[in-house]
């Protein structure tokens, strides 16, 4: 019974932690802030996410501590991001699939208006590959393909929105594709480079190495423009295609949080948006900047939800 | 094998043996030992977490630091799982069975230094693999799809066979168990969420390290309490010198080559990691001579507990070499601690990928180095240490007891930070408490965890893949002659048993 007793006590000493108080707030903030990173540590998002935390910590002088709760593409750290107080001292690092797409397809623990926008950090456009000894020069051979006894492409997971975005551009050419998880972006490329599936369909700076090596080859970036990292790449635009389609990182808070609370937190992002030091930590992690302050981000993550909840209903994925 | 491997790295050991390097990686190591050792925390998270601090300074310092801390993060984490049966990793899960046996048997010092020497003996072997296969071996990982993933996944169940105990159908029954408990959660296929009864926090499905913590360490701890073990006398640790060590692995040599291609084999192959690597390597260790020896004598105990220490170590240390081959030739990461990897190397302005042997073979050849040199230091601070740990043995169990459970608790906690996995985790070890009691073996219900996603997902993906036509997992070279092996050993053992019974 020792070991029980002990075990409770633990576990009441976590759910007070967890549960700790919001006081009143004299002037924002005067505790650490978490920041909660939906993915495990090293992902991408985890690194945008610790490059802000250590500049907002510079900027308000408590620590900005990034916690990770991976899990389900990001569903169970946004879900216990949902739950936090809305008192401004726990924040978000919000994913375009697990905020704008799995609430439309299961019961996540949350919805996309749980949060309101602070900042979009990182966008990163999504682009087709295919092995560099495939058959397939470009999407028009792609759609070809698909018509004519069906192609199979690969994607991080079920239900992101490199799936999404792909599925409907296929639906709109009235062709059919099949879907294989890759569980994770490389994972993905692994797919498209072993031949198992047909293309892989994810954010376009993955591919950079293994395209200037040429042992893959990307056919179509769903940019408005070229990106400098894969020269050369045509875009979906050039073949004449109007399709775009990415995935961002940007921080939210919950909603109901205090109007001073935003506009503090606001002011210094906006701020850092603007600093030397996020440019050159950005470069070295070769992130994309895409500031947006709140407003813009706002307007980001409706359209967002409005095109997956179109997607997701003539696929069939919404719940 | 050093001797290979110091050779070649001749030219680049001056730089090498500066003292700040040796000081980084005697950092990562000592950090590497406590992440791995600390149930909850795994040398991933460390990378990750030490990455950071790595902005600063120059390639060989950082790479110092991080895989120093990888290669000793992956071998500490079988000294919790020797002293107290609670794997401080899940790639040393397997170590537990053998190694929590010997410390019971009072050779604790005798374990760690199996475990010490086999990681540093597995971490050189995939070393030398890295170095003269690696270009060899860059599209190895290509040929593996769904197809073969699955079949390999279906190969790493016949070590249920191994860890079953006494009963085949009871290992049998937790193995399905633990597969069922792998479906729980949201399906890698096409997205369904099954299973989650309304929790959020389950859509994640069952953590592995909260279940390997509870059906290891709070299922021994309640049956400790059930069986009172608060009167049971402690048992005297016998301490072993090195030397003694020299004959145990020559004896065993073909042990470590055979677990050293698992591990690197394992290693190369993305998607999987040194948990898989470690019971494969410990399955095809078998049952072994125990039975041929005809007695149920202790000594040929003794010696079936060696091989499966020497198995499971070797093998999860040669992950590390042959996780770096598809990442170094692809840019693909091979297992999580790679993952991290990519992110530190991109901080020193290098884009992983098929350029990077090529191009920069100076920063290769240290990459090399300074594995050798962790598992140099690996052996230097585990041997001495050895001395120090079976101490903790010498603690009584109604003092010891609660301190395991205690760091089993935040253990569970700190792995994603949730209160919902304590509770999940008290839950399973109550549960695996029950299934102890009934006789039911522990290691099965974890490896079904572990294979189950991979025998699952595989198996519906190559289907998908190949418009539904379930002859390509015959058809396809690799997954045919993996699926001919595992008929004739099934076949095999069936009519052993049939001769057996008759």
């Amino acid at each position: 019974m020792v070991w029980l007793t002990k075990t409770r006590f633990a576990l009441a000493a976590i759910v007070a932690l967890a549960l700790a108080p919001a006081t009143a707030h004299a002037q924002y903030p005067e505790k650490p802030v978490q920041i909660i990173v939906p993915f495990g540590a090293g992902d991408a998002i985890d690194g945008t996410a610790r490059v802000i935390a250590q500049l907002l910590q510079k900027k308000f002088g408590v620590p900005f501590v990034v916690r990770n709760t991976a899990g389900a593409g990001g569903s169970v750290g946004t879900a216990e991001a949902a739950r936090a107080p809305a008192d401004g001292y726990t924040l978000l690092v919000a994913s375009t699939g697990a905020l704008t797409a799995r609430p439309i397809m299961a019961d996540a623990g949350y919805e996309t208006d749980d949060f309101v926008a602070l900042a979009q950090l990182v966008e990163t456009p999504i682009a087709v590959a295919v092995a560099a000894g495939s058959p397939l020069k470009s999407i028009e051979d792609i759609i070809a393909k698909a018509k004519d006894g069906g192609a199979t492409f690969a994607t991080p997971g079920p239900g992101s929105s490199q799936h999404v975005s792909m599925s409907d551009f296929a639906a709109s050419q009235g062709a059919k594709l099949t879907h294989i998880s890759g569980n994770g972006g490389k994972g993905a490329v692994t797919k498209a480079l072993s031949g198992e599936v047909d293309f892989s369909f994810v954010g376009a700076p993955v591919y950079a190495s293994l395209a200037k090596a040429g042992q893959i080859r990307v056919i179509g970036v769903a940019a408005d423009q070229q990106v400098s990292y894969l020269p050369d790449a045509p875009t979906f635009k050039d073949q004449g295609f109007d399709f775009n389609a990415s995935v961002w990182f940007g921080l939210v808070a919950r909603k109901g949080t205090p109007d001073d609370v935003l506009a503090s937190l606001d002011a210094a992002l906006k701020e850092i948006a603007v600093s030397d030091e996020l440019k050159s930590l950005y470069a070295k992690y070769s992130y994309t900047d895409a500031f947006l302050d709140a407003d813009g981000f706002g307007k980001v993550i409706a359209a967002s939800t409005e095109q997956n909840k179109r997607i997701l209903n003539d696929l069939g994925l919404a719940k | 094998m050093d001797l290979i491997s110091l050779d070649t790295l001749g030219a680049a050991a001056a730089t090498l043996f500066e003292p700040h390097i040796l000081l980084w990686c005697l950092a990562g190591v000592i950090a590497g030992f406590v992440f791995g050792a600390s149930p909850g925390l795994t040398a991933t998270t460390g990378v990750a977490i030490a990455t950071p601090l790595t902005f600063g300074v120059d390639f060989n310092s950082a790479m110092a630091l991080l895989l120093g801390i990888y290669a000793s993060g992956y071998y500490a984490g079988s000294i919790p799982a020797i002293l107290i049966n609670t794997p401080g990793s899940p790639g040393n899960a397997a170590t537990a069975l053998p190694g929590y046996r010997l410390a019971q048997r009072g050779m604790a010092d005798y374990a760690i230094g199996l475990s010490t020497v086999g990681s540093s003996l597995g971490g050189l072997l995939s070393l030398v693999v890295l170095l003269f296969f690696a270009p060899a071996l860059s599209t190895f990982a290509l040929k593996f799809t769904s197809v073969e993933y699955f079949t390999l996944g279906l190969f790493g169940l016949m070590c249920v066979a191994a860890v079953s105990g006494g009963s085949m159908i009871k290992g049998m029954i937790a193995a399905s168990f633990g597969i069922l408990l792998s479906t729980v959660g949201i399906d890698q296929v096409d997205g369904t969420t099954r299973f989650a009864f309304g929790f959020p926090a389950m859509q994640a499905g069952i953590p592995l390290i909260p279940a390997l913590i509870a059906f290891f360490a709070i299922a021994e701890i309640l049956s400790q309490i059930h069986t009172n073990t608060s009167n049971r006398p402690l048992v005297a640790q016998v301490s072993f010198p090195v030397a003694g060590l020299v004959p145990v692995f020559l004896r065993n040599w073909w042990v470590v080559i055979q677990s050293a291609a698992v591990g690197t084999f394992i290693g190369i192959l993305p998607g999987t990691g040194p948990t898989i690597a470690s019971w494969i390597a410990y399955g095809m260790v078998g049952k072994g001579r125990r039975a041929a020896a005809g007695g149920d004598d202790a000594a040929a105990e003794h010696e079936q507990d060696t091989r499966h220490l020497i198995a499971t170590e070797v093998s999860n240390n040669a992950v590390t070499g042959g996780a770096l081959v598809p990442l170094l030739t692809l840019g693909i990461p091979g297992d999580t601690v790679t993952a991290v990897l990519v992110g530190a190397l991109l901080i020193q302005g290098i884009d992983p990928g098929p350029f990077f042997i090529i191009q920069n073979t100076d920063l290769f050849v240290v990459i090399l180095g300074v594995l050798l040199l962790s598992a140099i230091l690996i052996t230097v601070i585990g041997l001495s240490a050895r001395r120090v740990l079976p101490k903790i043995l010498a603690i009584p169990y109604p003092i010891l007891t609660p301190i395991v459970a205690i760091l089993c608790i935040t253990g569970v906690y700190a792995v994603n930070s949730s209160s919902f996995d304590v509770i999940l985790a008290v839950v399973m070890g109550i549960l695996g408490f029950l299934l102890l009691a009934f006789r039911f073996p522990m290691p099965p219900i974890v490896i079904g965890l572990v294979l189950g996603p991979i025998i699952e997902t595989n198996f519906r993906n190559g289907l998908l893949a190949n418009g539904g036509d379930i002859s390509v997992f015959a058809t396809r070279p690799i997954s045919g002659s993996l699926l001919a092996i595992l008929a004739i050993i099934l076949g095999w053992q069936v009519l052993r048993s049939l001769r057996k019974t008759s």
